[in-house]
């Protein structure tokens, strides 16, 4: 490891750390999203409905990260 | 076989458009132009450089006969990416068919592949990955349709392509013994023959790649790896290996949590093992063998399960079981993902091999009396399969980085290395290439500020992380004689 240039195995290090979070907390949304299935009717719709504003701002966000990328 | 729906056609249309627009126009980067280099050997002459590289030598083969047939442009480097990428889709669409997925599920996979970067780049790459991918499939679908002449065929195909056809044959092979054990006429030997042929047929290559293990152990392409590592793996193949900034978090967040859910689903009504096995199982084995053995993960061999991954999740998220409001929402948070990943491609396919086209801007007044000198094979490789100028490297003492061409395949290609002094005393110009990599040493990175120091000119400089970083030039013997 002592011949890579530093400054690169340090980013890629901290890239994978960065997306080891996003993933757990990617898995933890899934499972409340699987779980919903079992819950009472009455919770499922505002669970539901939370979901569908929570992936309508994820996606704002996403396509305004993709312009600034893109920019 | 149902005839194809118009959608479906209108998606082979456009994946022909973006895969055919601009093939002609990028310079070759530093592995496509390897394999030029590569291709221009005779026949026995690249057998030996292959041998001291990383690959088996079916793709150099392939190339061998097709810049003799049509020329060395670029696009004839990618022509047979092309046309395996074109054959790969149909395959996808086929094996999609097969497993009896939704109409909607199955135009959503081939939308993916369609307009997918990683796909798009690896149809314009002079190398084997969409041909391995391509492969992958046709062993599949022979298991599937029990052809065992082609599971013969593209199984030995592919282990002479990519060393990941291994990690695939073992993976297909499972696959494959099982579902012969369901059938009521299991033919468990006509499958352990297809695939003891193919290795048969595979077995002079394997003291080569003896060889070639022991060289790559810590090859820069290999990394040393975490779990955020494996993911990103998957992520990178299936929307984009150049992401930067936010989406290089992102990318990989929804590849998970879309996983999660595939597989919970897949579980909750027990369907689609296949693709579960064919998307997940090589990535696993890769895993295992990374930790048992030595670091082999690499992002681009996970090709050939794209497909499976795509058709699975396309499934899952855009499958006739999900409501019209799921698939909306699945579609609004893939969509941003999968463009952000063709611009951020298309970026970096526009630079392709731009090195080169730099190189030859700044040393343009070139005299007779001249020499290039390449701080490393990076710009060496590039630049060599770009002109025919005299090119040398530079002997240092710094160890080579890791990651470098061996010392058999430098003299299979004619790679000479020079001190600067020497250059200095034998040729009037001295051209210095300065070049920086992932596997730079410190050393080197010194050893090239203090050359740089005494060079007479400083012709062009920049601060990349990555390929040329700048061109000096030094008077050689017509000063001394002054």
């Amino acid at each position: 490891m002592s011949t890579f240039y530093y400054l690169w195995v340090e980013r890629l290090a901290q890239r994978d750390m960065y997306i080891e979070q996003m993933a757990f907390l990617a898995v933890a949304i899934v499972a409340v999203w699987c779980a919903v299935d079992v819950w009472p009717p009455s919770w499922q719709v505002w669970i539901k409905a939370a979901y569908r504003v929570g992936g309508l701002v994820l996606f704002a966000l996403t396509v305004a990260v993709a312009i600034r990328a893109a920019l | 076989m149902k005839r194809p729906s118009l959608s479906v056609a209108i998606l082979f249309e456009i994946a022909l458009i973006l895969r055919v627009w601009q093939i002609w126009t990028a310079q070759l980067w530093y592995d496509e132009a390897f394999t030029l280099l590569v291709a221009r050997l005779s026949l026995p002459d690249l057998i030996t450089a292959t041998a001291g590289d990383v690959h088996p030598p079916l793709w150099y083969l392939i190339e061998w006969i097709m810049i003799r047939v049509l020329g060395q442009d670029v696009w004839v480097l990618r022509l047979p990416s092309l046309i395996a990428s074109m054959w790969g889709m149909y395959l996808t669409y086929r094996l999609g068919q097969r497993l009896n997925l939704s109409h909607s599920a199955l135009v959503a996979a081939l939308g993916f592949m369609a307009i997918n970067g990683v796909q798009i780049w690896y149809a314009q790459e002079g190398r084997m990955y969409a041909l391995l991918q391509a492969l992958v499939l046709v062993q599949v679908l022979s298991v599937l349709e029990r052809r065992w002449s082609w599971l013969f065929l593209s199984t030995a195909a592919a282990l002479w392509l990519h060393n990941y056809a291994l990690i695939y044959m073992a993976v297909i092979g499972l696959f494959a013994m099982e579902n012969e054990w369901r059938q009521p006429d299991r033919k468990i030997k006509r499958v352990i023959l297809a695939m003891a042929g193919a290795v048969a047929l595979w077995l002079p290559w394997v003291v080569a790649l003896y060889l070639q293990m022991s060289q790559v152990a810590a090859g820069y392409w290999i990394q040393d790896f975490r779990l955020g590592t494996v993911i990103y793996c998957l992520s990178a193949i299936l929307w984009s290996f150049v992401m930067d900034g936010p989406m290089e978090s992102i990318a990989p967040m929804v590849t998970i949590g879309a996983l999660s859910l595939a597989l919970v689903r897949a579980w909750q009504r027990r369907e689609h093992g296949v693709l579960i096995w064919i998307g997940l199982a090589p990535l696993i084995l890769v895993v295992i063998a990374s930790i048992i053995w030595r670091p082999i993960l690499l992002y681009r061999g996970l090709i050939g399960s794209v497909p499976a991954l795509v058709l699975l999740l396309a499934e899952t998220l855009a499958g006739q079981r999900q409501s019209a409001v799921n698939r909306w929402i699945a579609g609004v948070i893939v969509l941003p993902i999968m463009l952000a990943g063709m611009i951020t491609i298309q970026g970096a396919y526009v630079k392709k091999g731009h090195d080169a086209l730099l190189i030859q801007q700044y040393v343009s007044d070139f005299g007779p009396e001249d020499v290039i000198i390449h701080f490393n094979d990076g710009s060496w490789v590039i630049f060599r399969a770009f002109s025919d100028l005299p090119q040398l490297e530079l002997e240092t003492d710094c160890p080579d980085p890791v990651g470098s061409l061996s010392q058999v395949t430098r003299g299979t290609l004619g790679v000479e290395r020079i001190t600067l002094d020497d250059a200095r005393r034998k040729y009037r110009h001295v051209y210095l290439l300065g070049g920086v990599g992932s596997t730079g040493s410190l050393c080197e990175q010194d050893n090239m500020a203090r050359l740089v120091d005494t060079a007479d000119d400083e012709l062009y400089r920049n601060n990349a992380r990555y390929g040329l970083t700048g061109i000096w030039r030094f008077e050689g013997y017509a000063k001394s004689k002054r």
